[in-house]
């Protein structure tokens, strides 16, 4: 039944294709949709992508996308795609579960989040809600009453999280792409686990109002994708301004299609080894694959060049204590009176908002505003930083949660606001997927997106399927 | 300062992870079961180490404390 994660796909694997092949005649949206349906059919019970499945309106937005083609309308390269959006961010078919007993059941009931209506607006056809762990946070509760998501190249294996079926969904072809939030790195640590591709974007640059807040300095809603141009398409529908989100920025929104040249000549693209790569126990398979990507990025035309954040550590401890405060601020009457309706992993995540105290917040709001200080002269001397996403493969799912983060690699990029993309680096251990992190300046989420997109012309890890002795859970 | 908070000695708080684990979450209103605050208890020296972190940098005190704004990181 495995091999099923790993069929060949009669439909386009990526977003690109699909267009292409909608627009060529090859292929109409209402095909493209069936078969995805039959696939979900087929593989979410053992996944866990989905929490709701929007059939009926999802086939009517195909039918209405092959019109329009035949009509002459023609929308952009979303139009006729079938995506996942991840369920804390509404959509008007149904209400948004949070994965949680606690949400109220209305919550966004009958109303698109601005980053939906836009992606109607171009034609995309919304499949259905994918899964999340409880809130956006903590680890995998096999406990709970939601789906247990499961990782597609080894289905005893985590596949990150929060927005884990966005991730599970892509990489094993249930849908083109979709949308994931990222307070600390819900996008990037599914996009690493499970070989894909996904961008925090700047802070700002998304609207997330009609989404379950999380941490509110910190929460972004971004793409997911097997490729980087797969996440700038999605990326130019959902960016820019909207009135129900004052921490949406006004900038104007860059052509990001245009950006992507693959031609990498004078960017210079720091490398930072010392906080991630030559910290003792590192895993020294990822480690020759961080080496690699530096050496394909050279090959795409950047120069690397070496650089020591030194900030890091004491900005990542900010973060965590920044997202533990926020998101208890948010939850904190529900936690006083429903604590046992909270799964075990979220109760434990949020109660550590109670350990800080209130000096603690605003040192980590210093250490916020010192922070980019301190990036702001590495960033100097470069265009870019990369890092590994994570320093280890996919953990069991009844593996150390905590002892995982140690080696992951996202949060304190959310502290800082910056566009962090994470992008498949190859095999680690275990024949497991790795995540090779692109970290940009704010608002250059441009920049991101053309060096990850250079990235992947030269490698093809992007294109990478689960094999097909993916193993079954016992 | 009174010499004890709901029972418990200051100094007993400053030094013992779970007489401060106990009175945090009492502070905050929380009641998790017996066996869990035990977690609690095992994971709160991590925690507050993670915390005093931020204090060992002396240039990060004299940092403004604020939100990141569109101004504030124009030119980052």
């Amino acid at each position: 039944m495995t091999d099923a994660i790993h069929a060949d796909l009669a439909v386009p694997a990526t977003i690109a294709e699909a267009a292409a092949a909608l627009r060529s005649g090859y292929l109409t949206s209402v095909a493209l949709t069936e078969q995805l349906l039959a696939r979900v059919d087929a593989l979410d019970a053992k996944l866990g992508t989905f929490i709701a499945r929007f059939d009926a309106t999802a086939l009517a937005a195909a039918k209405q996308a092959d019109a329009d083609f035949a009509a002459g309308i023609d929308r952009g390269p979303l139009q006729g795609i079938p995506l996942g959006i991840k369920d804390i961010i509404a959509a008007r078919e149904g209400g948004t579960t949070a994965c949680s007993k606690v949400l109220d059941p209305d919550w966004g009931r009958g109303i698109d989040a601005p980053v939906v209506a836009r992606l109607r607006a171009r034609g995309a056809v919304v499949l259905g809600k994918t899964t999340t762990l409880e809130f956006a946070m903590g680890p995998p509760d096999p406990e709970g009453p939601f789906p247990l998501h499961r990782n597609p190249w080894d289905l005893e294996r985590w596949p990150g999280g929060s927005s884990s079926g966005t991730g599970t969904g892509v990489c094993a072809g249930l849908i083109l792409g979709g949308l994931g939030s990222d307070t600390g790195g819900s996008i990037r640590i599914p996009a690493a686990l499970c070989g894909i591709s996904g961008l925090k974007p700047s802070y700002g640059l998304v609207p997330k109002s009609g989404v379950v807040p999380l941490g509110h300095s910190l929460d972004t809603v971004g793409p997911m994708a097997r490729s980087a141009r797969d996440c700038a398409t999605i990326l130019q529908a959902i960016a820019g301004a909207s009135p129900d989100d004052p921490t949406s920025s006004r900038r104007p929104v860059p052509d990001y299609a245009r950006t992507l040249t693959g031609d990498l000549a004078g960017l210079r693209v720091g490398v930072e080894r010392d906080h991630h790569t030559r910290v003792a126990g590192f895993d020294p398979t990822c480690r020759d694959r961080f080496e690699a990507a530096v050496a394909a990025l050279e090959r795409a035309g950047a120069e690397p060049v070496e650089v020591r954040f030194d900030g890091y550590p004491i900005v990542h401890a900010a973060a965590l204590v920044t997202s533990a405060a926020e998101a208890l601020a948010y939850h904190r009457k529900d936690m006083q009176t429903r604590f046992a309706d909270y799964g075990r992993g979220a109760r434990h995540s949020l109660v550590m908002g109670a350990f800080y105290g209130s000096s603690d917040y605003v040192q980590a709001q210093k250490v916020r505003a010192w922070g980019l200080a301190t990036l702001r002269d590495v960033l100097g001397n470069c265009d870019v930083l990369i890092t590994p996403t994570m320093g280890l493969p996919a953990p069991r799912l009844d593996g150390d949660f905590w002892a995982m983060m140690e080696r992951t690699y996202t949060p304190a990029w959310n502290l800082l606001g910056t566009p962090a993309m994470s992008v498949p680096m190859g095999p680690i251990e275990g024949g497991l997927p790795s995540g090779l992190q692109i970290i940009g300046r704010r608002f250059d989420d441009a920049k991101v997106l053309r060096v990850a997109d250079a990235y992947q012309r030269v490698t093809d890890w992007h294109t990478q399927r689960p094999p097909s002795n993916a193993r079954s859970p016992s | 300062m009174p010499e004890t908070i709901n029972g418990l000695r200051w100094s007993a708080m400053a030094d013992d992870p779970r007489a401060t684990v106990i009175a945090l979450l009492s502070a905050a209103g929380i009641a998790p079961p017996e066996q869990e605050v035990e977690a609690m208890i095992q994971s709160y020296p991590a925690l507050r180490a993670a915390a005093d972190s931020l204090y060992t940098d002396a240039a990060s005190r004299f940092a403004p404390a604020f939100l990141p704004s569109d101004e504030d990181l124009a030119e980052q």
